[in-house]
């Protein structure tokens, strides 16, 4: 005779699940019916009154055994049999959960880096952007920025044979007001050069090498700048700023360093595992022009959650350097990508040029023939150095063309 | 097209057929004052000079540039960071879970698992021992 503990419990067969303590069961004495293993046997319960009705019970526990059973019912002879196969998950429950095992997949912990093959792509795509405005990365617009200008002059601030002045926008645009909208500043009285010829023979924009707009604050270079200065030099001349430039010299910081952070759009689905924001599942591209556009390899973003973008301006050239780092990516450490462009907006500046070798040319098709000899006095006593004269009167800078109508 | 901005020059142009004529006759006077016409022209200068420079310099100038015209185009585009994203499928964590790929006490776990190569010793048949192989090695529950 065996005493069986018989439950109603449901469970999956590959489940290592054993009925709860205070699980309701009921045991019964039954008779061993023919040869069996501990692992697999019958027995025959006497349950009095004959009744058809299957007994409810399919789960099982023989304490001699010392194991967990799944059971099946027959009616034979007046008397429900049960058939016991062991449970070998429930059985050996405490042996299995103690062990070590390689773990390929588990439904509590994961790996997010893993790519899960068992989920296949469905071929919809999705998209999403993180934007920072140009004033939010720069911090100035197109109406304010910074202009450097170089000049040839006697500063004694000279980079080379050129004098670099940080200005704001105001302020150029004052000093081209101050420099061609009168020439009394060239100091020389009309008596002796009228000022229509003062005006033709002198132009102080010549002497503005380079012009160029930064997108830089200018208060910001200028306020922090040990080279303040209210003038500029121009040739043998001085003209005051509406604000303060600064003089950007050797020893003083010629670049500008300007940074801000990104953040980076996630898979939608990402919170199933990390890998998603790898590639084929996610394609990023960074604009941010004028550097380009750049395809990103996502393997360089997956731990991150800002992308932090670098830009070296020089501020005398305008050209620049874009490093594109991780989140705490320092300054010293590897760029994901690195660029080169030109930020800076170069303003057009120029001269007037006289073509006087060719003006004997011109006063001969308008019938002054007797002229030619006057002009070549005129060359000869001005190559003397009888004035001071811009260079355009120079022999080396000259374009000029003739014309017979003398309209333009 | 860039702007001629050549100040008060700007009125000699339009005088310039006028300014040649008034040149002219001055340049005549000067040759017709002197026989050295060399000579008579530089004394001549202060005079002529004011006069012919102007027109002649304003009929024959002509702008020379330096730089080039920069852009502000690229001003008025954001930096943008575009992501495209492919979608999976559904997923069945209770019934597939997620990749582990590491070694680890199965008691730390919970749910579906599934594990390489499971090596165990219990103390029953080797039938026994196999099955339980076999159901570690194909998925099993841990609850």
């Amino acid at each position: 005779m065996l005493s069986i503990e018989l439950y109603l419990f449901n469970k999956k067969v590959n489940s290592t699940a054993i009925p709860p303590a205070n699980t309701p069961h009921e045991t019964l004495v039954g008779q061993l019916v023919g040869p069996f293993t501990p692992q697999s046997l019958t027995v025959r319960f006497d349950l009095g009154a004959v009744d058809a009705t299957e007994p409810k019970y399919n789960y099982a526990r023989i304490g001699i055994f010392n194991r967990y059973y799944f059971v099946r019912w027959a009616y034979v002879d007046g008397f429900w049999c049960a058939s016991f196969a062991v449970d070998v998950m429930a059985s050996y429950r405490s042996t299995i959960l103690s062990s070590t095992q390689y773990v390929l997949r588990s439904a509590s912990q994961s790996n997010g880096k893993i790519i899960d093959t068992a989920y296949l792509t469905t071929g919809d795509v999705s998209s999403q952007y993180s934007q920072l405005s140009y004033y939010g990365f720069y911090g100035v617009t197109d109406a304010d920025g910074m202009v450097v200008i170089g000049t040839i002059s006697d500063s004694g601030y000279n980079t080379g044979a050129v004098t670099y002045y940080a200005m704001t926008i105001s302020s150029f645009s004052q000093l081209m007001t101050d420099m061609l909208s009168s020439i009394d500043w060239a100091g020389i009285s009309a008596s002796e050069i009228s000022k229509e010829l003062q005006k033709a023979l002198i132009n102080p924009v010549q002497y503005i090498v380079s012009a160029i707009w930064l997108p830089v604050s200018a208060s910001v270079y200028i306020n922090s700048s040990n080279y303040k200065t209210s003038t500029v030099r121009l040739g043998w001349w001085s003209f005051n700023l509406l604000e303060q430039a600064a003089i950007i010299t050797l020893n003083s910081t010629k670049v500008s360093n300007i940074f801000a952070r990104i953040p980076i759009p996630k898979h939608p689905q990402s919170y199933r595992g990390q890998y998603l924001n790898l590639s084929p599942y996610a394609q990023y591209t960074l604009y941010f022009w004028p550097f380009g556009s750049f395809e990103i390899d996502g393997t360089n973003l997956i731990d991150d959650s800002e992308l932090k973008l670098d830009v070296v301006v020089d501020l005398l050239t305008g050209m620049a350097v874009l490093n594109v780092r991780n989140q705490y990516g320092s300054r010293t450490s590897d760029p994901i990508l690195s660029s080169r462009a030109n930020l800076g907006v170069q303003l057009p500046t120029g001269q007037i040029a006289a073509n006087l070798s060719n003006l004997d040319n011109a006063l001969t098709m308008a019938g002054v023939t007797a002229a030619a000899p006057v002009v070549d006095a005129m060359l000869g006593a001005l190559n003397q150095g009888t004035g001071s004269g811009p260079s355009s009167h120079s022999s080396t800078s000259y374009t000029g063309h003739s014309h017979t109508s003398g309209k333009f | 097209m860039p702007v001629i901005n050549i100040g008060g020059i700007t009125d000699a142009i339009s005088g310039a057929m006028d300014e040649l004529t008034a040149v002219k006759e001055k340049a005549q006077d000067a040759i017709q004052t002197g026989t050295n016409v060399i000579r008579a022209g530089l004394e001549t200068i202060p005079q002529v000079l004011p006069q012919m420079l102007p027109a002649a310099a304003a009929a024959l100038a002509t702008l020379n540039y330096r730089g080039s015209q920069g852009s502000f185009l690229d001003i008025g585009y954001p930096i943008t960071l575009a992501a495209k994203f492919m979608q999976i499928s559904q997923e069945d964590n209770e019934h597939l879970g997620r990749p582990l790929m590491q070694p680890k006490r199965l008691e730390q776990l919970a749910g579906f698992t599934l594990c390489k190569n499971p090596q165990i010793v219990i103390n029953g048949s080797i039938e026994e021992e196999e099955a339980i192989q076999t159901i570690l090695a194909s998925g099993f529950y841990i609850e």
